[in-house]
């Protein structure tokens, strides 16, 4: 089962997936939620990625891992 | 009269951490605190209770135990070295070293703790980015030529 979070308002949107048959809808919300936060500016990273692996930025929903966050796109203050 | 650096420096420091403390004070509401005004509706209580499971689940555990203590933490910026992450939404990585602030936060109204999540995932991974859109607030401690870092223990 992997994990895609959008941070917002409410701390953070959560979608569950995986590559099963069973799970294809969540999947496509779960990619094109993906791809529309990245059309729009935001930039995600793989985290959690167990082994001691460092966390890393990605930009292609189909190497996702476990759990990946995604964030809202960054301004000056 | 003349008030001594370090004083000053000790002063700002104290200051920092009374600011940052969750169950800090402040009469005068002047502060822009993290948890404060935000928990005042159920709501946003919750997205800031959830946001803080979050970044606590996402900090390494020496980032943990800093925050914990402190309620901020540092994160290591390949290439440029330790920045400092405040609970506070505008202003809030400091560059110890200098003194100098960075501001650079994700669009919407984000709970705090999310917003330092970010910052620390960008600063970890992403430093060119941060700091291309991020906008610096030179140090607002001045600081005398050839003299020690801005804040003492940085």
């Amino acid at each position: 089962m992997k994990t895609l979070r959008v941070l917002d308002s409410s701390g953070d949107r959560v979608v569950h997936y995986d590559d099963t048959e069973a799970m294809a809808q969540s999947r496509a919300q779960a990619e094109a939620l993906f791809n529309r936060m990245l059309a729009a500016g935001s930039t995600a990273f793989k985290v959690n990625r167990g082994h001691g692996a460092p966390d890393e930025k990605v930009t292609d929903f189909s190497s996702l891992e476990n759990e990946t966050i995604v964030v809202p796109r960054v301004v000056g203050g | 009269m003349r008030v001594p650096f370090r004083q000053v420096c000790v002063r700002f420091v104290r200051r920092l951490r009374r600011w940052t403390r969750a169950d800090a004070v402040d009469p005068a509401g002047v502060i822009d605190a993290p948890v404060r005004d935000l928990l005042g509706t159920q709501p946003l209580a919750m997205a800031e209770r959830r946001a803080r499971d979050l970044l606590l689940r996402m900090l390494s555990p020496r980032q943990r135990k800093e925050f914990e203590l402190h309620s901020y933490f540092s994160v290591n910026v390949p290439g440029r070295g330790r920045f400092w992450i405040f609970p506070w939404r505008s202003l809030n990585v400091v560059d110890p070293a200098t003194g100098d602030c960075y501001c650079g936060v994700p669009e919407g109204r984000l709970p705090v703790y999310d917003l330092m999540l970010a910052q620390k995932l960008l600063l970890e991974n992403d430093p060119q980015h941060f700091f291309c859109v991020a906008n610096r607030h030179p140090s607002f401690v001045l600081r005398p030529a050839g003299t020690g870092p801005a804040i003492p223990g940085a």
